[in-house]
């Protein structure tokens, strides 16, 4: 699909920092409506930290977020779900001692009160999506396996509707296998319309399945481009695609 | 680092020259000052600094809330009476049981830490404080009840009488002193070793704490033992102070200050004990002139400073100097792994041959109605790199976590160089020398990176509890040869940049090694790896690639659960392919590779998503 170049979000020279450490020295980015943008660096580039500055669960320390034109710098995390901007956290984070069910209810905790038939359509909606979480419906999201705990951390990120979907770290500890059923998902949701920002430490499947990539060190932006054009790009086959015979 | 210890050092200097000082003031000015009220005024508020150091051990180091301290204050003070009333004992007798018999309690007291924690253990400690009150105001035959135990002979020590006239209560005045200062020695010497950090370590994640050797209720009612000790002794100084005692100065209101001086004072901090005692005490006796205001004046207070400072006066400037100090350097590490930890080096590289590594028969781990791991047989050589895959749920995790002593098996046995595991709890393995890392990373997250590989070499130092508080040569010479080896290690997993960073700041991929080098510290023989890539880019996996098969090459056994394929391709030596809790292939990489059933469960046929991924085999 093409994307229409209107940013839904556009980042102009953020910085974040924690405790007397300098993570995010000066990021500019953009997600146009509609893309599919992928994110890669080592650990420590910044990635997360741009990510948690981008979805307001931590405070920049400079620069400017704005999402669908408006200045979000600075908003809470509540604030910006509410203004459609979900986030997938590292490491999942579903409530390991609730449902599935209710994983997927608090997930749309913003509009419930306000929409609670448009709430149960969209739960089975992303059910049919995720058809594994069908089966699980009524069990502790704890004790659901790695993959159907990422399928839960989108699907509850969905619920509330989100224009931008936000995810960190999808192949975390995932078998392959999950990881070929969940990034065609992905793939589907954003030819339906969804802009996507995905940061991920795989950079082949990142590559492959996002427009654009920007590549992060030390807290900066490298350099970024089409992601079908990076994957050929000897810096990024050096550093993230592990060319053989590098060492 | 020093510059801060220093100025520590100085700060209580200045103080206990202070205190010192205090009575001779009046001759300077002049003035008949202090008045001995105001000397006592100063001896109960070194009294209380005394209990409030102990229960900063175990609120702060160990992590464990007592709201019954006052009850083991208590107890001090009334051993202490009775036994110079009723026994005749000498004042320096009396002291010891005032301090030895709370800390017996103290123990005792730990118990149910075996069981509960948190909110639960600090509703076992009100218990037992509401008890002992009650026991000392009904037993009137022998604690007498209200009117309590008067007339306590006044203290003597080395034939000197320590209380009688206004100088010879000076002498008790600086005994005290004295008593402040070792409390303050102890509690630095205890929370600078292997003992003050396993306490941490033990509050901040207990799990990677056993699995380091940490015995967790060893370590606990060690700590609380400490912990009472030390309010036995305020205890006893008290009663023999006031040469009176009843109930009513330790009921669970005095529990409650006590544990307010830590907390408002910074818990867990060296200072915070001294700071949060005086602010305290001080504006205890400023706002009793409120009359019925006192109470709000002092609820006020505290609202105010918590609010303004959330981790107490100590803890909440030590934050705010850090984050002045912010530094800009890079937070990616160059290449890795770095030159070889001692323990690599001094090994034989061939292990012992003749002895499997790891033999498990027939395993099986079942919660209620699951069969997590059914009949499960492995058998592994020693100096070898055995991967561990199938899908996500299919029981990998739960069979390390049977392998490193986390669950017993339901059935079937597992032996460990020749030593059958039958429910040995974890810390018992890793004193076997099985080391393991944990899937979703568990450090000691407040603790610094490189006292998070010092935790690791825990089982490796030998001096007695004695030595470490006397600071002999041998602790020193522990400490000193721990320390380079934790900075080796770190230079290994290539993170000596960050030694002195709290791990909670790392990025994902820096916790995943340092939990390498931190389990590397155990100095192991078999070493269990669960994910060690996760989050990690092509580039790092490559670093860990060579970091396994390094070890591998020293002769220590690797049993890694993984989903990159390139890495276990690479890496390892042998496959095990597990399903639904059972193995469903096991062989070469290149053998598993091609194993249908194996691509059918586990690689999938490629991904229609991912044309580039180089990883899914077709």
């Amino acid at each position: 699909m093409t994307a229409s170049a209107s940013p839904i979000l556009f980042v102009s020279d953020l910085r974040v920092s924690y405790g007397r450490i300098e993570a995010v020295r000066g990021v500019t980015l953009a997600v146009n409506k509609g893309e599919f943008i992928g994110v890669i660096g080592s650990n420590g580039a910044g990635k997360t930290s741009m990510l948690r500055a981008i979805a307001g669960v931590l405070r920049p320390a400079g620069g400017s977020v704005s999402f669908e034109g408006a200045d979000t710098t600075g908003a809470k995390s509540h604030q910006m779900v509410g203004r459609g901007l979900a986030m997938v956290p590292e490491g999942r984070m579903v409530f390991a001692d609730q449902t599935v069910r209710d994983n997927l209810v608090l997930g749309a905790y913003s509009r419930i009160s306000s929409d609670p038939k448009g709430v149960e359509e969209d739960i089975e909606k992303t059910l049919d999506l995720f058809p594994r979480l069908k089966e699980r419906i009524a069990q502790q999201a704890g004790t659901l396996s790695g993959g159907e705990q990422q399928m839960l951390a989108i699907a509850r990120g969905l619920l509330s509707r989100p224009r931008l979907l936000v995810i960190d770290e999808l192949s975390l500890g995932l078998a392959p296998k999950i990881l070929d059923m969940l990034f065609p998902v992905l793939t589907d949701l954003n030819r339906q319309g969804l802009s996507i920002l995905l940061v991920e430490q795989m950079a082949s499947y990142a590559l492959a399945v996002t427009h654009r990539t920007y590549v992060m060190e030390n807290g900066r932006v490298l350099f970024d481009g089409a992601s079908a054009d990076l994957a050929g790009d000897d810096r990024v086959l050096d550093a993230y695609l592990g060319r053989r015979g590098k060492h | 680092m020093k510059q801060k210890s220093w100025a520590g050092w100085a700060a209580l200097f200045l103080l206990a020259a202070g205190i010192a000082i205090f009575p001779w003031v009046g001759d300077f000015i002049g003035q008949r000052f202090p008045t001995s009220y105001e000397l006592r005024l100063v001896m109960r508020a070194m009294i209380l600094a005394i209990v409030v150091i102990g229960l900063n051990l175990l609120v702060g180091l160990a992590g464990l809330v007592s709201l019954g301290q006052a009850a083991l204050y208590g107890l001090g003070a009334h051993v202490a009476a009775l036994l110079s009333l009723r026994a005749g004992f000498s004042f320096a007798e009396s002291m010891f049981f005032a301090i030895a018999i709370p800390a017996m309690m103290g123990a005792i007291l730990a118990f149910p830490t075996v069981r509960v924690r948190g909110v639960y253990l600090a509703v076992v400690t009100i218990a037992f404080g509401l008890i002992f009150v009650n026991i000392l105001r009904e037993w009137v035959g022998f604690t007498g009840g209200a009117s309590g135990l008067a007339n306590l002979p006044r203290p003597t020590l080395f034939g000197e009488r320590l209380m009688a006239t206004r100088a010879q209560s000076f002498n008790y005045y600086y005994l005290i002193l004295v008593c402040l200062l070792i409390a303050v020695w102890v509690q630095y010497a205890i929370a600078n070793s292997r003992y003050g950090r396993a306490m941490r370590a033990a509050a901040q994640s207990e799990n990677a704490a056993r699995a380091l050797g940490v015995n967790v209720v060893a370590i606990r009612t060690l700590a609380f033992a400490i912990s009472a000790g030390f309010a036995g002794l305020g205890g006893g100084l008290f009663a023999n102070l006031a040469l009176f005692v009843n109930y009513e100065t330790f009921t669970f209101t005095a529990s409650v200050e006590l544990l307010l001086m830590v907390i408002l004072g910074g818990s867990g901090t060296m200072a915070g004990p001294l700071v949060g005692t005086s602010v305290l005490f001080t504006a205890t006796q400023f706002l009793q002139g409120l009359g019925q205001w006192q109470t709000f004046g002092y609820g006020f207070l505290l609202a105010l400073v918590l609010f303004v400072m959330p981790k107490g006066i100590v803890g909440s400037l030590a934050a705010l100097r850090a984050r002045m100090m912010a530094t800009s350097r890079a937070r990616e590490t160059g290449p890795w792994p770095n030159g070889e930890p001692n323990f690599l080096n001094a090994r034989d590289a061939q292990g012992n041959g003749e002895i499997s590594a790891l033999t498990a028969k027939g395993v099986t781990l079942r919660f209620g109605g699951l069969t997590a791991v059914n009949a499960v047989d492995m058998a592994l050589k020693p100096g070898t790199v055995h991967a561990l895959i199938g899908p996500n749920g299919a029981g990998k995790s739960s069979l390390l976590n049977v392998i490193s002593g986390f669950y017993p098996a339901t059935e079937g046995e597992v032996t460990v160089f020749g030593h059958r595991i039958k429910n040995d709890p974890p810390y018992r393995l890793a004193r076997l020398g099985v080391a393991r890392s944990f899937q979703n990373t568990e450090l000691f997250g407040q603790m610094t990176v490189l006292e998070n590989v010092l935790v690791g070499a825990h089982t490796h130092f030998h001096a007695s509890f004695a030595e470490t508080v006397l600071r002999l040569p041998r602790f020193g010479r522990e400490e000193r040869t721990a320390r380079n080896d934790a900075l080796r290690l770190l230079d290994f997993v290539g993170l000596s940049d960050f030694a002195d960073e709290e791990a909670r700041n790392l990025p994902f991929g820096h916790q995943r090694r340092l939990e390498i080098a931190r389990a590397l510290a155990l100095r192991p023989k078999l070493l269990l790896l669960d994910e060690p890539a996760a989050g990690l880019t092509h580039a790092e996996i490559e670093d860990l690639i060579r970091l396994i098969r390094r070890l591998a090459d020293h002769g220590v056994t690797v049993i890694l659960v993984e989903h990159h394929v390139d890495m276990i391709m690479a890496v390892s030596d042998r496959v095990t392919v597990l399903d639904y809790g059972e193995v469903i292939a096991e062989g070469s990489p290149a053998e598993i590779q091609e194993n249908p059933k194996v691509i059918e469960a586990y690689f999938g046929h490629g991904a229609p998503a991912s044309p580039n991924a180089p990883q899914v085999p077709a």
